[in-house]
């Protein structure tokens, strides 16, 4: 397992093939939807603080098929005490994960391709996932990325330093915010704000 | 690990039914083949003639309006919430849409296809529920019913009596299926089978096993395995049975068995003692008795009443009429079905009755006269057999005259309402019959009394007036009726004082919860720790809808539903009151004629104890609007003195 992840560290010129057919998606023609995705992760701290669980979900401006979703617990052991109350995963649980963090970062690039993503305070989520690349001496990511926060405030005319949270907008679009701080759970959220972001902006 | 929205999508699903008829499990696995659709404001999620989606809709939140397209104009029939399913009939119907289907405010919705749905119809409290919704819906009005309709929230529900909704009703009655069916073994052979069943002109066998039914064979399966020549007439009859056959309870509704056929493209179905293929076969059902069985009943019933030849016939017709509304109201269908249906064969009933009893009498009358109805009858809101409250007036005729004329409709008046007893609506205590020489009048006596009764109002003429103004012709002539009716509305014409008294006639009884949102119990008497549903909640809305109609001078409405519906034009800043009115009357009156059928009485008083938790707060529900509506008649009429 170590000797893998040493592997794809040194031998640069060598990358994976999930990452090239990745980078390939972005010469093909544009996606006919959106992902919406967030990241469940043992901190805030980009560099120290490692994925638990990463949710996405497929959606168009009206449309979203629940079956068209990945929802990926990762294997961690590094355990944070104090985040555990905020996401509900305990660390059993990432222990017990079986899947390995290259393979979950390898499987949210072969669902998203090229799609734009949607998430609320979505630089976050990103910068976590181009850490866990970076680890596997990849490149960053390369999508175009929507922050839910950064529409809502732009379009209400709100102060850019003024924090809107996912819970603020539910309460404004009257969404009803159960399944809060499950990846995919709040990836669904963000994707239903999206949808009504936007058709504010078609009217 | 399990997907979290599915999940979040089969707990929404798991609390709102048909669903609540799945499992945990099978939500879920729903809940994974699910599209969410977002509408914003007014976009359209299908037209009326559309070709029906591949989905149906299930209202996650949001509000979603349904039109209708009725010459030329969209006619709104009904607005959708949280948990109501949309456009799921066309798939059984095999039809384009009926209707469209518009976002009202911000919509999300589940589109459920209807292959993944499909699996589940087996399920009979799914079957139940659809056909149940259908039958309500078909036509879109009267869904008055919070539980469990497919629409909802009816904002129009006008009570067009049309055969076709009858027809609907008929749906649910029970089947009349061929008892004692030919049985034959297995082992039988092809050429004896089919000679016996020419000789007997059936379609169709049942293959038994020990008695109990193993296959089925129809003339069909004959002509498809036999005829052709892949089978032989002298091979055993299990070759060509079709097996395993379904059977169903004898108790199963025409709806149901109809779904089943339709479900697994069938013609036949065997009926056994417990519905299950373990039990000996009682009878065969085949589509052609369905067939039968919908051209039956309300309209047979009908027919019967129009060819009674004497006062027994009658009677029989309507304990079976009692029958067919005691299961129309355990299968909750519309209240505001089962009370058109009842009226139209209540009216025949009445008018048959009269036809019978003339000709009964030794002479034709007369002179001109009328029968009329009072009470609830009158208003047309009763659905049990009460006391029987009706009056009779005639021509003025001459004074020399007006002896030998008023014994002759006394006569008649007598037999009227022995007849009526003899049908099963009991003698009025209170005398309030055609046959009390003092309720049968000339027009001049008639407008005399009512004269009497408005200028100098007493606690009992004032009481007497509100079961008398909602007279309602029977037989006989409508003209004495019109001016009778005129005459009292002259008499009434601003009459602010007389209103004040038949106001504070309504208020006679308190709002039915107590400060404690306690129910309010008789504290002696015969029906002591009893709710009396009549007068604490039914005839507070009766009364209150009386006077208000009146001091608006809305005429031609005597019913109370159509008096608020009037009143809701007349006074819009009340609309929403008046609505919700509506609404507790259909509830009440449903809950009423429950209990009478499960009582075998009147259903006026309901003993708390047996209520189950449900029902008390549906009652309680119910009860809303009375308190808002006695205020606003003590403000309006200035009471407040009165009390």
């Amino acid at each position: 397992m170590i000797m893998a992840w040493f592997n794809f560290k040194t031998s640069t010129k060598d990358k994976p093939r999930f990452w090239e057919e990745y980078l390939l998606s972005f010469k093909s023609s544009a996606s006919p939807y959106f992902v919406a995705f967030d990241c469940e992760t043992t901190g805030l701290d980009i560099r120290k603080d490692r994925l638990l669980s990463i949710g996405a979900v497929r959606f168009t401006a009206e449309r979203i098929q629940v079956h068209q979703s990945i929802e990926l617990m990762v294997h961690q052991t590094k355990v944070n005490h104090d985040t555990i109350a905020i996401h509900g995963i305990l660390p059993s649980t990432t222990q017990e994960a079986e899947l390995s963090e290259n393979d979950a970062v390898k499987q949210l690039l072969e669902f998203i391709g090229n799609s734009p993503l949607v998430g609320h305070h979505i630089r976050f989520d990103v910068a976590i996932i181009d850490q866990a690349l970076k680890r596997m001496g990849l490149g960053k990511l390369k999508n175009k990325t929507y922050d839910t926060n950064l529409l809502f405030k732009q379009q209400q005319h709100y102060p850019v330093e003024q924090n809107i949270s996912l819970d603020d907008l539910c309460a404004h679009f009257q969404l009803k915010a159960e399944n809060r701080h499950t990846a995919l759970g709040d990836a669904y959220l963000t994707a239903l704000i999206h949808q009504r972001l936007t058709m504010i902006h078609e009217r | 690990m399990k997907n979290s929205i599915a999940q979040r999508i089969a707990d929404f699903l798991k609390e709102h039914p048909p669903f609540d008829g799945l499992t945990r499990e099978e939500c879920y696995e729903l809940a994974t083949q699910i599209e969410v659709v977002y509408l914003a404001k007014q976009k359209c999620l299908f037209l009326q003639d559309d070709q029906t989606h591949q989905s149906f809709y299930v209202v996650h939140q949001g509000l979603m309006d349904l039109h209708v397209k009725k010459d030329d104009n969209d006619q709104l029939i009904d607005v959708c919430d949280d948990g109501d399913v949309i456009g799921l009939r066309p798939f059984f119907a095999g039809q384009n849409y009926a209707m469209s289907a518009t976002a009202k405010t911000d919509t999300l919705l589940y589109a459920i296809p209807f292959e993944a749905f499909n699996n589940y119809l087996k399920h009979s409290n799914i079957a139940n529920f659809l056909m149940k919704s259908f039958a309500s819906n078909q036509r879109q009005p009267n869904a008055q019913d919070r539980k469990g309709v497919l629409l909802s929230h009816n904002l129009i529900a006008d009570q067009n009596d049309t055969s076709q909704e009858r027809s609907q009703m008929d749906f649910f009655q029970k089947i009349d299926h061929t008892p004692d069916p030919f049985c034959v073994i297995d082992s039988a052979i092809i050429r004896e089978v089919a000679e016996y069943m020419t000789e007997l002109n059936i379609s169709s066998v049942i293959i038994v096993d020990n008695e109990l039914p193993i296959g089925i064979v129809t003339d069909k399966d004959l002509r498809k395995h036999v005829v052709t020549g892949k089978t032989k007439v002298h091979q055993p009859i299990k070759d060509i049975m079709s097996s395993p056959v379904l059977c169903i309870k004898r108790s199963t509704s025409v709806a149901q068995a109809q779904l089943m056929m339709l479900q697994y493209h069938i013609g036949h179905l065997c009926i056994t003692a417990d519905g299950t293929n373990k039990s000996r076969v009682i009878g065969i059902l085949s589509e052609h008795d369905i067939v039968t069985a919908q051209a039956n009943n309300p309209a047979a019933l009908q027919k019967a009443i129009k060819r009674a030849g004497n006062i027994e016939e009658l009677s029989q017709v309507r304990s079976h009429l009692g029958q067919m509304l005691e299961s129309y109201l355990s299968q909750d269908l519309p209240i505001t079905h089962c009370l058109s249906l009842t009226n139209a064969l209540h009216d025949s009933i009445y008018k048959v009755c009269a036809d019978l009893c003339l000709r009964g009498m030794s002479s034709p009358p007369p002179c001109n006269f009328a029968w009329l109805n009072l009470g609830s009858q009158a208003r047309n809101e009763q659905l049990l057999l009460t006391d029987q409250d009706h009056a009779l007036v005639y021509e003025d005729v001459a004074d020399y005259e007006h002896k030998k004329v008023k014994t002759y409709f006394l006569e008649l008046g007598k037999r009227l309402s022995d007849a009526l007893a003899r049908i099963g609506f009991e003698h009025c205590p209170a005398n309030m019959m055609a046959s009390n020489p003092a309720y049968c009048l000339s027009l001049n006596e008639w407008k005399e009394k009512f004269r009497q009764w408005i200028k100098s109002p007493t606690e009992k003429s004032v009481m007497l007036c509100s079961i008398f103004f909602d007279f309602q012709l029977i037989y006989g002539d409508k003209k004495l009726h019109e001016e009778l009716s005129r005459s009292v509305f002259d008499l009434l014409n601003g009459d602010q004082t007389f209103f004040a008294y038949l106001a504070s006639d309504a208020l006679k009884n308190p709002p039915p919860l107590s400060f404690f949102k306690q129910f309010v119990v008789e504290d002696d008497g015969e029906h002591k720790d009893e709710f009396d549903l009549k007068a604490r909640a039914i005839m507070p809305l009766v009364d209150a809808a009386r006077v208000l109609a009146l001091s608006n001078n809305i005429a031609g409405a005597n019913q109370t539903v159509a008096r608020f519906k009037q009143l809701v034009i007349k006074e819009p800043q009340n609309a929403e009151l008046y609505k919700s009115c509506v609404k507790s009357f259909y509830d009440l009156l449903r809950f009423r004629s429950k209990s009478g059928f499960a009582q075998n009485d009147t259903g006026r008083f309901v003993e708390l104890d047996t209520l189950s938790k449900r029902d008390k707060s549906e009652l309680k529900y119910a009860f809303k609007p009375i308190k808002s509506l006695q205020t606003n008649l003590k403000t309006r009429f200035r009471l407040t003195y009165f009390q």
